[in-house]
């Protein structure tokens, strides 16, 4: 694995009137996926924008592949691929046009590599962009991002809209471009199915800072939905996110599942018993739960 | 930057050609339309209509270039520019120079039919009033610049206060009345009157430039 991170956010900051995104310290390793999550208006898409340069933050400094981003000396961005809510087409031009007209500013542009994804895709070469659907439109924002095989791919919400069909071509192509394992991914999406298939890490961002960040697989290992019985009223349960009792049987969402079962046994809880949570529930746990999950 | 402009030529191209014709269309209407029942009937009254030719044309790309700055904010291209491995002054200087290369191009037309006209009507095709034709070009040239600083004004006005837009406000002013003044004032040569438009356009050009530079949002 390349030791340069693919791209590094050193104190990012970007104030908006009534909102102020960091200061952000993040970065994402060469060749790893990371899913990006938070609520809507938590900063995803001004994150994803500073990476791009679509975006000026007011503090801080950006770096993709160890060079800082300055609109100077742009040749940074060939190694950066974004798909994004917006696109910039041009709409009066086929899908082949477009294409071309990228071809003509990228270095390392393959009209072979796009042909093939365009096929891949099912994406008619020949249709103007006006007439094109959202899913094809989708399709023709991937294309144009991974036409010139950059190593880092910025992804906001780009299944967003797109019916599963769709989707999951989409999500198809995503696979075979993570087997070079050259590339990175940073994935910002509301559909945390996409991510449980994708990502390594998960970044959790709420309102504009970063919450949690932790490997996918370590939170679907330690998140647990426990429900036991105990006589005490309203009980204070170690690693607790979420806590909801009915009657004589309390039920806790815990962030560390084995942490919460020994002191329940130390509590003397009867009738315990635990669930594995998915991936979508333990986003809104950790969404929910705001500023109170511990940053690790 | 040449590649930019080149690509943006290349999308309008048939607006601009579109917008010629229709010009060309409106301008034979009309002049026919005189020949049958205004009166205009003699041969030279018919050629005086004639050699007013360029107008339309340059009416037409100007017309054009306005197309060209909407399509360019409705279709949201500063997204897809500034993606490009492209020095930000370099999408700057191209968005300023793609509608100048589209006037450019009518007052090219615009000349050539003048000069035939002006060959028709018996004077020598180097007529001095060939500097009339790049006098409104220029002019009209201006408020197509004029309208691109506006929204990088607006921009401004949106990330500073307004108070911090002041100044651009004013700069922008102080153009327009520049050019009026050289449009109606006591200014008697054309070569002079020319080469102040041309002065004031590339001054809104470079301040329309300084202010995307500037900018600190490029998502729309």
């Amino acid at each position: 694995m390349n030791s340069v991170p693919a791209f590094a956010l050193n104190g990012v900051v970007k104030r908006y009137p009534g909102f102020t995104l960091g200061p952000l310290d993040l970065t994402l390793e060469a060749g790893t996926v990371v899913g990006f999550v938070g609520p809507n208006g938590s900063g995803k898409t001004t994150t994803l924008n500073c990476i791009a340069g679509l975006v000026v933050p007011e503090a801080g400094t950006v770096e993709v592949f160890g060079r800082r981003t300055n609109d100077r000396t742009p040749a940074w961005k060939e190694d950066l691929g974004v798909v994004g809510e917006t696109h910039g087409f041009y709409r009066g031009w086929t899908v082949e046009e477009n294409l071309r007209f990228l071809s003509r500013f990228y270095p390392g542009w393959s009209d072979q590599r796009a042909r093939r994804l365009a096929d891949r895709l099912g994406l008619p070469l020949g249709k103007k962009v006006s007439d094109l659907s959202k899913g094809h439109l989708a399709k023709l924002a991937m294309v144009a991002a991974l036409g010139h095989g950059p190593r880092l791919l910025l992804l906001d919400e780009p299944t967003a809209g797109l019916d599963p069909v769709v989707r999951a071509e989409v999500l198809d192509v995503l696979w075979e471009v993570l087997e070079d394992a050259e590339h990175a991914i940073f994935y910002s999406t509301h559909v945390l199915s996409d991510i449980s298939r994708l990502a390594d890490d998960l970044v959790f961002l709420y309102e504009g800072r970063v919450l949690l960040r932790s490997p996918k697989d370590a939170l679907t290992e330690r998140w647990r939905r426990i429900s036991f019985r105990l006589t005490d009223a309203d009980v204070a349960v170690a690693s607790a996110v979420e806590y909801r009792r009915v009657r004589a049987e309390h039920q806790v969402v815990s962030d560390d599942g084995e942490a919460t079962l020994t002191h329940l046994r130390e509590l003397g809880a009867q009738a315990i018993e635990q669930s594995c949570m998915t991936i979508d529930e333990i986003a809104v746990a950790i969404l929910k739960g705001g500023s109170h999950v511990a940053p690790r | 930057m040449w590649r930019l402009v080149r690509e943006g030529v290349r999308f309008y191209r048939s607006v601009l050609l579109i917008s010629w014709a229709f010009a060309i269309g409106i301008f034979v209407l009309i002049s026919v339309l005189l020949a049958i029942f205004g009166s205009v009937q003699e041969h030279s009254g018919l050629l005086r209509v004639a050699v007013q030719v360029p107008l339309p044309i340059l009416i037409a790309s100007v017309i054009a270039c306005f197309i060209m700055t909407g399509t360019e904010r409705g279709e949201n291209r500063v997204r897809i520019q500034m993606m490009l491995p492209v020095p930000r002054r370099q999408v700057a200087v191209a968005r300023v120079l793609l509608p100048t290369a589209l006037m450019l191009m009518g007052l090219v037309l615009a000349h050539a039919l003048f000069a035939v006209m002006l060959a028709v009507e018996g004077s020598p095709p180097l007529s001095p009033r060939h500097l009339n034709v790049d006098f409104n070009a220029l002019q009209l040239l201006f408020w197509v610049q004029a309208a691109l600083a506006v929204r990088e004004v607006i921009e401004l006005r949106h990330r500073a206060s307004w108070s911090g837009a002041l100044g651009a406000k004013a700069a922008l002013v102080i153009a327009v009345a520049l050019v009026a003044l050289v449009q109606l004032g006591p200014i008697e040569s054309m070569g002079v009157r020319v080469a102040l438009t041309v002065a004031l356009d590339a001054a809104v050009m470079a301040f329309t430039v300084a202010l995307f530079q500037r900018r600190t949002n490029f998502t729309k």
